[in-house]
């Protein structure tokens, strides 16, 4: 739909990611089936890992298929900005339908960072599409101890974690999975597979690119304690008073520029000096989205609090050098 | 927009973004004063370039212009040779002795 100066609303982009064996090729399989993927086009790795054949209506571009469900599914080979920017212009001129939504598959051991960075930093791209959510699939039956760096770099990513192969594994594992990634990565709702595609699950048109979500206050009320899960530490940093946008700004460059692979993600709302509404601040590794300017807090609370999921470093290091450049005592929980 | 570097040029970079509440001039000194108080222990310096970019020096005169802010770090790392961790006590304790901020 466009606005009043012509200009469409970019389309939503939700990232498929999981690593391998997770289940995340027959969540996709399941998508591409989905009468609501009758909307959407899905950029896929290799038609073949899919076992798309008996979808298929017809092949409308080279490597661009069409599917019985309308959904418009493409295979990419090469860059994924080449293949994001021709799909959006086989779309402006007609060669295929008008999808409303964006679907992408990552390889299994891709690392999202670059792939979002893609998304937000290409010119081409940030006109016309927009993150809606990254959803990540992983299996009930993962036993710790046996994940590796980019599987973290998944999970840490996510705004949805889906939990697959529930139907093979016992309620303790289910159970203990679940807390897992709760605690690996707060920021994130935590699904089973089977709702992954019902109306509350929604992870084809929900979109969780809402700053405000999750309540991270609700964190400091329920006491969220920073967790030393495989490595990786998840902990809130909360502070009452106002920051000056300036200090923090520079101060999270610089970790940024010191220790961005190991910030598996960095999300909060901050009460900053000069401004009515909260602040959102969203970042995965090297890469931050441009913060966002809210109209409203979400409660009458005005702290601010700041989730960091990270790897390698000491939560009490983060902690300190916050309060020495920001010139504010936190909170850690 | 990538946290190390912004890639538009003309300073967008998203800590002195025109929506902040103090006149875009003066999120660039402070920006500035900021990042020099940081700088210094570094032996670099950090100028402002015709109000859109900036230039870091060292003190034997070695220079570089950079185009956005986001970049100064990876810069001053380069040109002093040295890492500069915000995590690192010795920076944290001569920040804390000359009162930053």
């Amino acid at each position: 739909m466009a606005d009043a100066t012509g200009r469409r609303e970019p389309l939503p982009v939700v990232v498929l990611t999981g690593f391998l064996g997770s289940g995340k090729t027959s969540l996709l399989k399941r998508v591409l089936e989905h009468e609501a993927a009758g909307r959407s086009a899905v950029l896929i790795n290799e038609f073949g890992e899919v076992g798309l054949d008996h979808l298929i209506v017809s092949e409308v571009a080279p490597d661009v298929v069409l599917l019985k469900s309308g959904c418009v599914c493409c295979s990419v080979r090469g860059e994924l900005r080449d293949a994001l920017a021709q799909l959006l212009s086989q779309r402006e001129r007609g060669i295929v339908p008008p999808f409303e939504r964006i679907i992408l598959e990552t390889t299994g051991l891709a690392d999202p960072g670059p792939i979002l960075a893609t998304l937000l930093a290409d010119t081409v791209l940030r006109y016309h599409t927009r993150l809606a959510q990254v959803v990540c699939v992983v299996d009930a039956c993962l036993a710790p101890g046996e994940q590796h760096a980019e599987w973290f770099a998944q999970v840490g990513a996510a705004d949805t974690l889906v939990i697959s192969k529930t139907d093979l594994a016992s309620d303790a594992q289910r159970g203990d999975t679940r807390r897992r990634l709760e605690q690996l990565n707060p920021a994130a709702r935590v699904l089973d597979v089977t709702d992954a595609l019902t109306a509350e699950g929604d992870i084809l048109s929900g979109d969780l690119s809402d700053p405000r979500r999750p309540d991270l206050t609700r964190l400091s009320a329920q006491g969220h304690h920073h967790h030393h899960t495989s490595g990786v530490t998840s902990c809130c940093l909360i502070f009452d008073h106002q920051l000056e946008w300036v200090r923090f700004g520079l101060w999270l460059t610089l970790l940024l520029s010191a220790h961005g692979s190991r910030l598996l993600r960095v999300k909060g709302l901050l009460n900053v000096a000069g401004h009515e509404g909260p602040v959102a601040v969203h970042g995965v590794q090297h890469l931050i989205h441009p913060p966002e300017q809210l109209a409203s807090w979400p409660s009458d609370e005005r702290r601010s609090t700041v989730l960091f999921i990270f790897t390698g470093l000491q939560a009490a290091d983060l902690e300190r050098s916050f309060q020495v450049f920001t010139g504010s005592r936190a909170a850690r929980v | 927009m990538c946290g190390l570097c912004g890639l538009l040029g003309g300073d967008q970079h998203w800590i002195t973004k025109e929506e902040n509440p103090l006149p875009r001039r003066q999120q660039r000194y402070a920006v500035i004063r900021l990042a020099n108080e940081v700088l210094r222990g570094y032996g670099l310096q950090l100028m402002d370039f015709q109000g859109s970019a900036y230039v870091l020096s060292t003190l034997t005169g070695r220079q570089e212009v950079l185009d956005d802010i986001g970049a100064v770090w990876m810069a001053a790392q380069q040109l002093s040779r040295r890492p500069i961790d915000p995590l690192d006590p010795a920076l944290l304790a001569a920040l804390e002795a000359q009162a930053y901020g």
